[in-house]
C-alpha cells in the first residue's frame, strides 16, 4: 500500500489550502468503564485543509485528546467516518494503519515522550528507522532537523540532560523527521513556561509555513490558539464553534 | 545428620528459631505500632498477582537449595544407616588379628585365619557381662562358585561358617519370606545362599553349586535362600555375599579345620540401639582379651560413623554449590525489591510529602517482604524436599548396587531450612527497603530518574576507605592465617573498594570501574606461575571456588555494564544487514544500558549459575578424558585377578590349558597389591604410619608397562633407568603422584603418605627412603624412591617395588593382577570375558580395563551430572529476575510503548524489542559465566594442584553441556519475556499515551 499525501504540495500553498486532508464525520465514542458509559464524541463533523494550523480548544473533559487520537488513528471510534486524505481510517488494519502514521503523521505530546534512554538524535532518528530509512541516512535527516528546531549542539544529550523547552523542542523535531503531511500536537505548550511556550509555538508555525504541513493542536491555552489558522471550540464532545483567527 | 560443617544441627536449628523469632518480632512490632503502615504493605501483596507469583519464587529460591541440600544429607545418612542396621544385624563389633593397624581400618583378612578357641575363650569371659549378649566365632573365606545349571559363575563368594548354637543371639538366619531356618536341620552339604549371590549365580533353592575351596572342587546344594547380611558373608555394601552353613562343616569345606575368621561380638538391645553400648563393649571385649594379639573392632559403630560422614559431606558439597544459586538468589531478592520501590516511587513520594517517615517507608516494605518472605520460604522448603527426594532417586540408579537409597527429610532439617531461607530474605529484605526509603520526594512524586552525579557523595568516600580497610586486613589475616580465602577476599575488595572512594573526587566512573574490575580479574585469572611470584601460596578449599565466582562475576559484570555502550555501536555497525528490525534492536538495547542497576544484576545472577555449571562440567570432561585415558593403566588391556585364596601357578599355562586364544595377546604381566587398608608407609624417624598401597611388579610389569614418570631421582638419567634399578635392584621403587606435596597440602592429604621434599612440577629429586610397613604382620623394611609417576596413571597407585622386594615384606596372601597386552583391534571385553570362563575353577575375575575405567568413572560422571543438575536450579533465579523485569518493564514504559506505536512501531516490533531484550540479558550472562567457567577450570586444570594435567593433554572444553545451558537459559528466559513482551504489544495506544 502506498500513500501519496505529502507536506510539500507540487501546486504550492495556495491550492493546497483548498485540499481537504482530514474529514471527520458524524464522529461518535464513548468510554466504557464497565460500571459508566461516558461519551466522549457525540457526532463530530469537521474538515481541515492541507497546510493548515488548527487549534481544537475547550475545558477539560471535553473530548479535545479523544478527537485528536481518533483523528490521527491512535484510537478507534464507534460510529462515523475519519477520513485523511480520502483513506478511511477504519478501512485500514492495525499494521497498515501503524505503517500510514509512521510515514504521514507526526505527534508532539505535552510531557515529550521521549525515549529517555536514547539521545536526542537517536530519539528523532527513530521514526526514520521504523519507516525503512538506512540508518546512516537516517542519521543525517535527524542532525538536519534537530539544526532546524536550533539544537544542533545538543544532539547526543539524553532528554533528562534538556530543558522542557528543549525537550520539546526534540519532540518536534522527531514529529517533523519524516516529513509528515500532518503533525498533531497535543498540549504541546502546557508543561512550558508563556516564554517557552511562545518559542515553541512559534517554532511550529515556523515550520508549518515553510514546510506547508497541516498541524491540529490541542491547547487549552488562548494565546496558543490565536496563533493558529483557525480555532475549534468544544464542549461535552461536540463542538460548538468553528472560526478562523486572521493569522 | 548430626552435625553439618562440624557444628551440632540442634545447636545450629536454635541459633536460627532464635534469628527467626527476631524477624517475626520485627513483623510484630511493625503491627502493634504502625498497623497502618503494616496493613498498607500487606495492600500491595495482591495488587499485581502475576509479579506476586515471580516475588513470591524468586524468594523461595535459596530455601529450596538450603532444603534440598539438608534433605540430601538426611537421605544419605539414613539410607548408609539402614544398609549398616541391615547388614551387621546384631553384630557390633568383631575380634580380629591386632596387627597394629587403626581400628578405623582394620577388618578380617581373607586366608588369616584364628584358632576357634579364642571365641571360645571370649565366650566363657564375657558370659554375664552386662554390656555384651552374644559371642560367636565365624569363618568366612572368599572362594570360586559356579552354579552348572545356569553356567553363572562369581569368582569370589563367601562361604561362611556360623556356630548354630549363638546363631539365634544373632537374629538368627531367615529365608526370604521370613521364615526362621535352623542351621542344624540342613542336610550335609547343605547351604543357605545369601540373596545376592543367588542373583549373580542366577541360583534357586535345590541347585548344587561348584565351588573350589583350596585347589578342591566341592558341591554345596541350595537349601534355602536368605537377605543379605554378615552371616551371609556380605560385610560391606557391593560384596557379592554367599553362603552360611555350620562352622564345623564350612571349616572342612573350606580346608580351616579349627580356624575362624573373627568372632562376633552382640551388644546388649537391639540392632540399633546396641551401637550405642559400643565404648564400653570394647572396653570389656579388649580386657577379656587383655595379653593377646587380637582386639575388638567396633564395626557398626565405625560404620555409622562413615554414613555420618557421608551424609555431612554431601550436605557439604550441595550446600557450598548452592552458595551459588543462594547467592543469585538474594541479588533477586534485592532486585525485586529494588523494581518494587521504582514501580511505586510516585506513590511513595507523596507518602513522604504528606508526613510519612522514612523509616516508615522502610517499615512499609519490610511488612510486605516478611509476607512474602514466610509464605516463599515455606514452598521453598517443601520443594526442596521435593527436589531432595529426585536427587535420592537419581543416586538410588547410580549406587543401588552398594546402598539402597531412600528418601527422608527430618523435621530438624526442615525447621533449619525453613528458618534460614526466612533469615536470609529477611536480612535482604531488610537491606533493600533501607536503601529504597532514601528517596528524593519531589523526584518520587514527578518520577523523574536520579541525577547522574559527576562526583560521588562522602557516604561512599567513607565505604570506599572502609573498603580498603577491611582489604588490608583480611590480607593480613589470610597471610597469617594461612588461609587463601580470606587473603584472595582482601586483594579483589581493595582494587574495588577503592574505586568507589576514588568516585568521590570526581575520576570518572567508566574508567575507574572498569580498570578495578579487570584488576580483579587479572588477579582471579593470573597464570599460576605469575601468581606464586607476586603472592604467597596459602591453604584453600572448596570455598574459594565460591568465593573466585563471585568476585569474577562481579568484575566481569561491572566491565560489561560500564562498557556495553561498544556493543551498539557493533549493532550500529551491523545495522543494515538487520534494518528492518534495527529499532527494535535499537530500543531492545538502550534500556538494559539505561538501567546499569538492574542488568547488571541480571546478567550476574545468569553468570554466575553458569559460570558454576560451565566449572563443573569442564572439570568433569577433563578428568574424564585424563582418567579413562590410554595412559591411566599403563598400556595395560586387560586385568585378570586372582582369588587371594586359590592361585594360579602358571597363569599363561593356565591360559593355554584352558583354550583360551592367547595369539592376540602380546604381553601378560604380574602385580601383587596390598591395598592403602592393609599397607602403610611413613617417613623415617616418623612415629605414624600412613596409608599406602604397596605393589610387587614382575619383570614383565616393569619391561612392557607404559608408565610415565613426572619426577626421576638425580643419577637416572632416563625413566628407562628408573624402571630398569627398580627391577634388577632391591628395596627401590617408585611412587604415584599423589605422594608429591600439593600447595595448600604441605602436610600432605590427611593419613596418606606424602613426600615433604617432592612438589608438583618438579622433574628432578633426591633420593627419598622410606619406611613400608605390613600392618597384619607389623613388619617394616625401608626402600628408597627413585621416582614419581605422571598424574594420568590413575588406575595404578601407590608404592611399586619389585615382587623380589615385595616378597620380603608380604609372606601372606595378597591380590595378585594380571595384565594382559593385546593386539590392536582386539575385543578386550571379549577376551576379558573368555578369560573369566575358561579359569573359572580357579575363579579368575577378568575385565577390560577401559571398561573398569568406564565403569569407575560412570559413578562419578553420574554425581557430577546430579550435582550440575542441582546447580542448574540456580537458572530458575535468573529466569525469574528477567521475568519480574519484563513485568515491571511493560508497566514502566507503558507511555513510552504508546509513544513508539504512535511513530510506526508495529505490535511485532514491540514486542520483538522485549524478547531482544531478555535475550540479549540472558546471553551476555550465560556467555560472561561460560567464559569465566572455561578460563578458571582451564587455569585450575593446568595448577600444580592438578598436576598441569592440561599441560600434557588439550584442554577440552564442555560444547555439548554449554549449549545445552545456553539454549535451556535462553529458551526459559524467551518463555518468560513472552507474556510481558504480548502485554507490551497489545498495549492501547491512547491509554497508554495517557498513562502516568
Amino acid at each position: 500500500m502506498t500513500f501519496t499525501i505529502r507536506g510539500d504540495h507540487p501546486d504550492g500553498l495556495g491550492d493546497a489550502m483548498t485540499e481537504t486532508i482530514i474529514e471527520a464525520i458524524a464522529v461518535e465514542k464513548t468510554y466504557d468503564t464497565g460500571r459508566v458509559r461516558v461519551p466522549a464524541l457525540r457526532g463530530v463533523d469537521f474538515t481541515v485543509r492541507r497546510g493548515e494550523m488548527v487549534a481544537i480548544m475547550g475545558p477539560s473533559g471535553c473530548g479535545k485528546t479523544t478527537l485528536l487520537n481518533c483523528l490521527s488513528g491512535l484510537d478507534t471510534v464507534d460510529s462515523g467516518t475519519i477520513r485523511i486524505a480520502g483513506t478511511d481510517l477504519s478501512t485500514l488494519s492495525d499494521n497498515a494503519r501503524t505503517t500510514f502514521r509512521a510515514r504521514e503523521m507526526g505527534f508532539v505530546f505535552q510531557f515529550y515522550n521521549l525515549l529517555p534512554v536514547l539521545s536526542a538524535v537517536e530519539n528523532v532518528e527513530l521514526p526514520l528507522l521504523v519507516s525503512g530509512i538506512k540508518p546512516k541516512l537516517a542519521r543525517r535527516r535527524a542532525l538536519a532537523v534537530l539544526e532546524q528546531v536550533g539544537l544542533s549542539s545538543w544532539t547526543g544529550h539524553k532528554p533528562a540532560e534538556l530543558s522542557g523547552g528543549q525537550r520539546q523542542r526534540v519532540t518536534i523535531a522527531r514529529a517533523l523527521a519524516n516529513e509528515p503531511a500532518i503533525v498533531w500536537a497535543d498540549e504541546p505548550t502546557g508543561d512550558l513556561d508563556s516564554q517557552t511556550a511562545d518559542e515553541v509555538m512559534g517554532l511550529m508555525r515556523d515550520l508549518n509555513q515553510s514546510n506547508r504541513q497541516t498541524f491540529v493542536v490541542v491547547t487549552h491555552d488562548p494565546r496558543i490558539g490565536a496563533m493558529c489558522d483557525r480555532i475549534i471550540h468544544m464542549q461535552d464532545g461536540r463542538i460548538v464553534s468553528d472560526a478562523r483567527t486572521g493569522v | 545428620m548430626e552435625k553439618i560443617f562440624g557444628i551440632p544441627m540442634t545447636s545450629i536449628m536454635f541459633a536460627l528459631l532464635v534469628a527467626f523469632g527476631l524477624c517475626l518480632g520485627v513483623g510484630a512490632w511493625i503491627l502493634l505500632r504502625h498497623r497502618i503502615i503494616f496493613r498498607m504493605g500487606l495492600r500491595n501483596v495482591p495488587r499485581r498477582p502475576a509479579q506476586t507469583v515471580l516475588i513470591i519464587i524468586g524468594l523461595m529460591l535459596s530455601t529450596l537449595i538450603i532444603a534440598a541440600a539438608l534433605t540430601t544429607g538426611d537421605t544419605l545418612n539414613s539410607s548408609i544407616k539402614s544398609q549398616v542396621y541391615n547388614l551387621l544385624g546384631h553384630t557390633d563389633e568383631m575380634v580380629v588379628i591386632s596387627s597394629g593397624e587403626s581400628t578405623r581400618t582394620a577388618g578380617p583378612q581373607p586366608g588369616v585365619t584364628i584358632p576357634e578357641q579364642v571365641g571360645v575363650d571370649l565366650q566363657a569371659r564375657l558370659a554375664g557381662n552386662p554390656e555384651i549378649d552374644g559371642v560367636m566365632p565365624v569363618l568366612a573365606e572368599p572362594i570360586p562358585a559356579l552354579n552348572p545349571r545356569t553356567k553363572q559363575s562369581e569368582p569370589a563368594i563367601a562361604g561362611v561358617g556360623l556356630d548354630p548354637v549363638q546363631l539365634p543371639l544373632f537374629g538368627g538366619l531367615k529365608d526370604l519370606s521370613g521364615k526362621d531356618l535352623d542351621l542344624n536341620s540342613l542336610p550335609h552339604d547343605g547351604v543357605v545362599l545369601g540373596e545376592t549371590a543367588a542373583g549373580k549365580l542366577d541360583a534357586q533353592v535345590g541347585d548344587t553349586l561348584t565351588v573350589y575351596p583350596a585347589n578342591h572342587e566341592r558341591q554345596v546344594t541350595v537349601s534355602a535362600i536368605a537377605p543379605d547380611s554378615v552371616l551371609t558373608g556380605v560385610q560391606n555394601p557391593g560384596d557379592p555375599g554367599g553362603f552360611a552353613m555350620p562352622l564345623s562343616r564350612a571349616q572342612v569345606l573350606l580346608g580351616h579345620p579349627g580356624g575362624i575368621s573373627f568372632v562376633a561380638i552382640s551388644n546388649r538391645g537391639g540392632i540399633e540401639d546396641g551401637a550405642a553400648g559400643t565404648g564400653a563393649a570394647t572396653k570389656a571385649i579388649d580386657a577379656a582379651l587383655a595379653g593377646a594379639p587380637y582386639k575388638a573392632v567396633p564395626v557398626k559403630e565405625r560404620a555409622i560413623d562413615v554414613s555420618e560422614q557421608a551424609g555431612n559431606a554431601f550436605t557439604s558439597i550441595f550446600l557450598i554449590l548452592g552458595l551459588f544459586s543462594i547467592a543469585a538468589g538474594v541479588l533477586l531478592i534485592f532486585l525485586i525489591f529494588v523494581l518494587l520501590a521504582a514501580e511505586r516511587k510516585p506513590e511513595m513520594g507523596m507518602a513522604r510529602a504528606v508526613g510519612m517517615k522514612r523509616s516508615q517507608l522502610t517499615q512499609m516494605f519490610l511488612a510486605e517482604g516478611i509476607a512474602y518472605d514466610l509464605v516463599s520460604a515455606l514452598i521453598g522448603a517443601a520443594l526442596g524436599v521435593g527436589v531432595a527426594f529426585v536427587i535420592a532417586g537419581i543416586m538410588g540408579r547410580l549406587v543401588g548396587e552398594f546402598v539402597q537409597i531412600q528418601a527422608v527429610a527430618s523435621w530438624q532439617s526442615l525447621v533449619i531450612a525453613y528458618t534460614l531461607g526466612v533469615v536470609v530474605t529477611f536480612l535482604t529484605i531488610a537491606v533493600s527497603s533501607w536503601r529504597v526509603s532514601r528517596l528524593n520526594i519531589v523526584r518520587a512524586i514527578r518520577d523523574i530518574p536520579e541525577p547522574v552525579l559527576h562526583r560521588a557523595s562522602r557516604r561512599w568516600l567513607i565505604l570506599g576507605i572502609l573498603g580498603v580497610g577491611a582489604g588490608a586486613a583480611l590480607i593480613w589475616a589470610g597471610n597469617a592465617d594461612n588461609n587463601a580465602f580470606l587473603f584472595a577476599l582482601g586483594i579483589s575488595l581493595i582494587p574495588l573498594s577503592l574505586a568507589v572512594a576514588l568516585r568521590r573526587f570526581g575520576v570518572p566512573a567508566r574508567p575507574l570501574y572498569t580498570i578495578a574490575a579487570l584488576l580483579v580479574l587479572a588477579y582471579w585469572l593470573m597464570p599460576e606461575s605469575i601468581r606464586d611470584r607476586i603472592f604467597p601460596k596459602l591453604a584453600s578449599g572448596m570455598e574459594l571456588f565460591f568465593l573466585s565466582g563471585i568476585m569474577m562475576v562481579a568484575a566481569l559484570t561491572v566491565v560489561i555494564v560500564w562498557n556495553a555502550e561498544i556493543g551498539t555501536s557493533i549493532v550500529g555497525i551491523f545495522g543494515r544487514s538487520f534494518s528492518r528490525w534495527l529499532p527494535a534492536v535499537k530500543t531492545a538495547m538502550a534500556y538494559p544500558l539505561a538501567s546499569k542497576g538492574r542488568t547488571g544484576m541480571t546478567i550476574a545472577m545468569f553468570s554466575l549459575i553458569v559460570f558454576s555449571l560451565v566449572m563443573m562440567a569442564a572439570i568433569e570432561t577433563n578428568f574424564s578424558a585424563l582418567f579413562t585415558g590410554d595412559g591411566a593403566a599403563g598400556g595395560w588391556q586387560i586385568q585378570a585377578t586372582q582369588s587371594p585364596t586359590k592361585p594360579v601357578p602358571d597363569f599363561n599355562q593356565a591360559l593355554a590349558e584352558n583354550g583360551i586364544d592367547t595369539s592376540k595377546i602380546t604381553a601378560t604381566s604380574r602385580l601383587q597389591q596390598v591395598s592403602v587398608f592393609n599397607g602403610q608407609g611413613r617417613m623415617p624417624g616418623d612415629a605414624k604410619w600412613s596409608l599406602l598401597g604397596i605393589n610387587g611388579a614382575d619383570a614383565g610389569f616393569i619391561n612392557q608397562s607404559e608408565i610415565p614418570l613426572q619426577t626421576l631421582a638425580t643419577g637416572y638419567d632416563s625413566e628407562r633407568a628408573v624402571w630398569d634399578a627398580v627391577r634388577d635392584r632391591p628395596d627401590l621403587g617408585v611412587v604415584d603422584f599423589s605422594a608429591m606435596t600439593a600447595p595448600g597440602y604441605e602436610e600432605g592429604v590427611p593419613g596418606s603418605l606424602h613426600l615433604p621434599n617432592v612438589k608438583r612440577g618438579d622433574t628432578t629429586m633426591e633420593p627419598t627412603r622410606i619406611e613400608i610397613g605390613d600392618p597384619l604382620t607389623g613388619k617394616t623394611r625401608t626402600v628408597t624412591i627413585i621416582g614419581v609417576m605422571d598424574s594420568k596413571v590413575t588406575m595404578l597407585q601407590g608404592f611399586f617395588t619389585s615382587d623380589a622386594t615385595f616378597a620380603q615384606l608380604f609372606d601372606r596372601p595378597v591380590t595378585v593382577n594380571y595384565y594382559l597386552k593385546t593386539q590392536p583391534g582386539t575385543d578386550t571385553a571379549a577376551m576379558a570375558k573368555s578369560i573369566k570362563a575358561g579359569l573359572i575353577a580357579y575363579g579368575i575375575q577378568a575385565i577390560s580395563v577401559k571398561d573398569a575405567m568406564e565403569q569407575q568413572s560412570s559413578i562419578g560422571r553420574g554425581f557430577l551430572s546430579l550435582i550440575e543438575g542441582f546447580m542448574a536450579l540456580g537458572l530458575v533465579v535468573g529466569i525469574a529476575a528477567l521475568g519480574v523485569i519484563s513485568f515491571r518493564a511493560v508497566v514502566e514504559r507503558r507511555q513510552q510503548i504508546g509513544m513508539l506505536r504512535a511513530i510506526g512501531y508495529q505490535r511485532g516490533m514491540v514486542a520483538a524489542s522485549f524478547l531482544i531484550e531478555s535475550t540479549m540479558i540472558t546471553v551476555t550472562g550465560v556467555v560472561s559465566g561460560a567464559i569465566l567457567g572455561l578460563l578458571l577450570s582451564w587455569q585450575v586444570l593446568g595448577s600444580q594442584e592438578f598436576s598441569g594435567s592440561t599441560a600434557e593433554q588439550p584442554f577440552l572444553i564442555p560444547w555439548v553441556k554449554i549449549a545445552v545451558f545456553m539454549a535451556i537459559a535462553v529458551g526459559s528466559s524467551l518463555l518468560m519475556a513472552y507474556i510481558p513482551a504480548r502485554q507490551a504489544a497489545r498495549v492501547p495506544i491512547a491509554e497508554a499515551l495517557r498513562y502516568e
